[in-house]
């Protein structure tokens, strides 16, 4: 064996990441397609540069069709960008994990399998002991208020319970970031808020980092520590708001704040101006 | 479905069966139909008596059905165990899929009875050659369907097992295959329709049994109670064989169809 | 705007009753027209080249009968019984065996003579090491079910008295029997021509034909047949067909080659093949027919030597349970129509 004198990759010197360096980097990213059938491109994203530092809640808010969804089609490494770079944790992308949970805005849930087997499907999976698992399941049945539905099938839910054994599932294996597409966006009014309650209970619990997609302003003002708004397509970051009501939020509390409207005021013109 | 709509089904199921056979064997007594060309119930109840005590040509009528059934479930077992990891492993695979497809869609429309001929040169006359009618007849579909099952996974579903850390064999094993369950059972009862079915063409190659011989050597002595018959053996045992699939389906896939 | 009517409306059911009454009426009506003729007659035939097809070729038929004529091919005596039963031909030439078995299911036609006696177009040919009769025992024969060959094999048991039960008997249409003799799958089969002609050719043996049985009063032959109800509507049609068909007869006595080679052409095969399928037919004509040897003239209560060949083939297929012994008519002279026979043909 010969010994390598210049530098390769493999024999660089781990470079510590820098304290300073957040969860998640968006540098200058694009993401195009190509439309299979007529060849059309069309641009989803441009120059979309953001950040998430580790155990922030972020909304990314914007108006359907701005490429919301692209992003953590991208961050979840479904997509690849056309240009840009993007880091999670100092490293390029890699597919998720049960460490870098996700939710979408269908349950999914896998219909052959009842309420507790789609929870713990991670951790069985990955072959964590039942001595391990089962007390985190039980723990997050109760938090999500699924407790007695436990051998239930899927189909035998409401939509709003589904979407909370969806997060129950996702959130078994303690990920260090949760990203959510719309998770509540099928829901009613009233289950969306109990919902949005209980996330925000279960990521107090946590202190997970969040990146939740929406379109729903008041939601983003309710959840996140901050909100990104996007432009429409090709989205890009149009505003930052660095939401000032603190942890222990109330919804009743929020909507009596001039702050809250006056945010909402300002955003929805924002959103409108585009 | 609810209990009482499902009675109810029945109940008019039954009526309607009964209300047909009411004014077919009427028919028959006022001499309005034929005899010939379409004999009533009671004469085929008559002949069903007669063949009950002394078979049909040698042979007791249940072994003539037995012979069927044993013919047409292993075609179709054979099927099932080939075609089914076949055609999933094409809907997995790209490239086996467009290797293997143009065999798949060349051959799946051919009439079998064209086969007939090449099957005996190459198997001969004996139970081989009608299995493997029964089996080509059934395993295309079967293979077809299993593919495109693989193929309407959805993407989405795919995406979410993966982030909870389903990969490559612990994706197919506890993600796919549950998946294309349903699928796979609405295939496996078409699949088993067209078997059936092809039961009358296997059985045209030097058959002396088996219902499907029966009602083709029947008709050529225009004895139409003896073929009236073996449709009625042949409807009756395809149904309730489709309705023990359609129960193992409701045991085995219980989800199917639902939200 | 249309409006389309509910599935299951009055007027259908009314149309219902109407046709099935009118398909009474119909099968009630049966009453002889004088100097009546068809607007069409429709002529079955076997898809088998035969010397009396050659009337098809020059439109003899169309001349002679002065209408319309509608030829409709049938693969063999089971499809030619199922187009009778359902009225889509009117006149046909087929086997004896299949005759017997719709005449036994009350099938209504009428026998007209017997214008084709098979002597060596059908034949026993078997494995060369097979050189007598006592050797087909334990052996497999293949046979095209109902047909006159299948009951040709019984007869061969028969005369030569074999066991019955040592011999398998493989129904198997003839394509399949060829392909099953060159996988070594049987042992014989007795077969029609062209086909023995193949598998002589490919070191068959022939054991016999079926002429051999005719001494033992074995005789297979194709009958001439009549829907009955088309037989009481239109006789005179009836006997200008008899007499067209022997008319056609004489045509190939006259020229073998010449019909031959017309029919291996209009059937798209081979010349030889056809020349020798002819050739192993016997063609009597109606005169002789209607002579003691085959039908006699009728009215005499004598059962004739053809008129008990079909008791004996009621009685094989009886026995094999292919029809009902109680569908077997007691005697087989009034399912003849020597009325229009002797008509066609004044002795």
């Amino acid at each position: 064996m010969t010994i390598q004198m210049t530098a390769s990759p493999g024999l660089r010197p781990v470079q510590a990441a820098p304290l300073t360096e957040p969860l998640i980097v968006f540098e200058d990213v694009a993401k195009r397609f190509v439309e299979g059938r007529t060849g059309r491109v069309t641009t989803a994203l441009e120059h979309l540069t953001f950040s998430v530092r580790e155990g922030e809640f972020v909304c990314l808010l914007g108006p359907s069709g701005c490429g919301k969804s692209s992003v953590l089609d991208l961050l979840c490494d479904f997509e690849r960008p056309s240009e840009g770079h993007i880091r999670v944790e100092s490293a390029p992308v890699k597919a998720p994990g049960p460490d870098r949970g996700i939710v979408f805005q269908e349950a999914l849930l896998f219909p052959w399998l009842t309420v507790l087997d789609n929870i713990t499907f991670a951790p069985r999976l990955a072959g964590v002991p039942a001595a391990i698992y089962r007390p985190r399941a039980d723990r997050l049945i109760a938090l999500m208020g699924l407790a007695g539905f436990e051998s239930h099938a899927p189909y035998e839910l409401s939509g709003g319970m589904r979407q909370r054994a969806a997060i129950a599932r996702a959130w078994i294996s303690e990920p260090r970031m949760l990203m959510m597409d719309e998770p509540f966006g099928a829901l009613d009014a009233q289950t969306r808020l109990s919902m949005q309650e209980q996330l925000l209970v279960a990521r107090e619990a946590t202190s997970a980092t969040v990146l939740f997609v929406t379109h729903d302003i008041e939601e983003a003002l309710f959840l996140a520590d901050r909100i990104l708004v996007l432009t429409r397509r090709p989205g890009r970051v149009a505003r930052e708001i660095v939401v000032p009501f603190g942890r222990q939020r109330k919804y009743e509390a929020l909507l009596a704040d001039p702050i809250f409207t006056q945010i909402k005021r300002e955003v929805l013109k924002e959103l409108r101006s585009r | 479905m609810t209990q009482s709509s499902l009675s109810r089904r029945v109940f008019l199921g039954t009526v309607s069966v009964l209300l047909v056979i009411g004014i077919w064997e009427t028919a028959g007594r006022l001499s309005l139909v034929d005899a010939l060309l379409l004999p009533p119930p009671s004469e085929i109840l008559a002949t069903t008596r007669e063949l009950l005590q002394d078979g049909y040509r040698q042979t007791p009528l249940w072994a003539h059905l037995l012979l069927s059934l044993a013919r047409a479930l292993a075609g179709f077992g054979a099927a099932i165990v080939t075609g089914i990891p076949l055609g999933i492993a094409m809907g997995m695979s790209p490239v086996l899929s467009a290797l293997i497809d143009p065999f798949v869609q060349f051959l799946r429309p051919l009439p079998k009875l064209a086969l007939i001929p090449l099957v005996v040169l190459w198997f001969g006359i004996g139970e081989t050659s009608k299995v493997l009618l029964i089996y080509l007849s059934t395993v295309l579909t079967i293979i077809v369907g299993a593919a495109a099952a693989v193929e309407q996974v959805r993407r989405l579903q795919l995406r979410a097992a993966r982030a909870l850390g389903a990969r490559g064999f612990t994706m197919f094993r506890f993600v796919i295959l549950p998946a294309i369950l349903p699928d796979l059972f609405v295939t496996v009862r078409l699949a088993f329709g067209i078997g059936w079915t092809t039961l009358i063409a296997a059985e045209m190659i030097a058959s002396e049994a088996g219902l499907g011989w029966m009602v083709v050597n029947a008709g050529a002595y225009l004895r139409t109670d003896v073929v009236m018959l073996g449709i009625v053996l042949l409807g009756a045992t395809g149904y309730a064989l489709d309705l023990a699939l359609v129960g193992i389906q409701r045991w085995v896939t219980p989800w199917a169809g639902r939200g | 705007m249309t409006v389309d009517p509910p599935p299951f409306s009055r007027r259908h059911l009314l149309a219902l009753g109407a046709a099935a009454f009118g398909t009474a009426a119909l099968a009630g009506r049966a009453w002889a027209q004088q100097g009546a003729k068809p607007d069409v007659v429709r002529i079955g035939y076997l898809t088998a080249p035969r010397a009396w097809v050659i009337g098809k070729h020059d439109g003899a038929f169309d001349a002679a009968l002065g209408t319309r004529v509608e030829w409709v091919q049938f693969p063999a005596g089971g499809p030619a019984l199922q187009l009778l039963a359902a009225g889509q031909i009117d006149f046909a030439i087929f086997g004896s065996t299949p005759i017997v078995a719709g005449i036994s299911r009350n099938l209504p036609i009428q026998i007209l003579g017997s214008p084709e006696i098979v002597a060596t177009s059908e034949r026993l040919v078997v494995r060369p090491e097979i050189t007598e009769p006592k050797q087909l025992e334990g052996k497999r024969i293949a046979v095209a079910p109902s047909s006159t060959m299948a009951f040709a094999l019984e007869a061969v048991i028969k005369v030569n008295n074999l066991d019955p039960a040592k011999i398998r008997r493989l129904p198997l249409n003839q394509p399949e029997t060829i392909a099953a003799w060159r996988r070594g799958d049987i042992d014989g089969t007795y077969i029609n021509g062209p086909f023995w002609a193949e598998l002589i050719g490919s070191g068959a043996r022939q054991l016999v034909v079926s002429k051999d049985l005719q001494p033992h009063g074995f005789f297979f032959w194709n009958s001439a047949i009549v829907r009955t109800e088309f037989a009481q509507r239109y006789p005179d049609t009836v006997v200008t067909w008899l007499r067209t068909v022997q008319a056609q007869v004489d045509r190939y006595k006259a020229d073998p080659e010449g019909v031959s080679r017309i029919l291996a052409q209009d059937f798209g095969a081979p010349f030889e093949a056809v020349r020798d399928t002819l050739a192993g037919l016997s063609y009597p004509t109606f005169a002789e027919q209607l002579g003691p040897d085959y039908w006699g003239r009728g009215g005499t209560g004598a059962v004739t030597p053809l008129l008990k060949a079909l008791g004996d083939t009621a009685d094989f297929l009886a026995q094999s349970g292919e029809i009902k012994r109680g569908g077997v008519p007691s005697a087989f002279a009034p399912h003849v129509n020597y009325e229009l026979l002797n008509r066609a043909f004044p002795a």
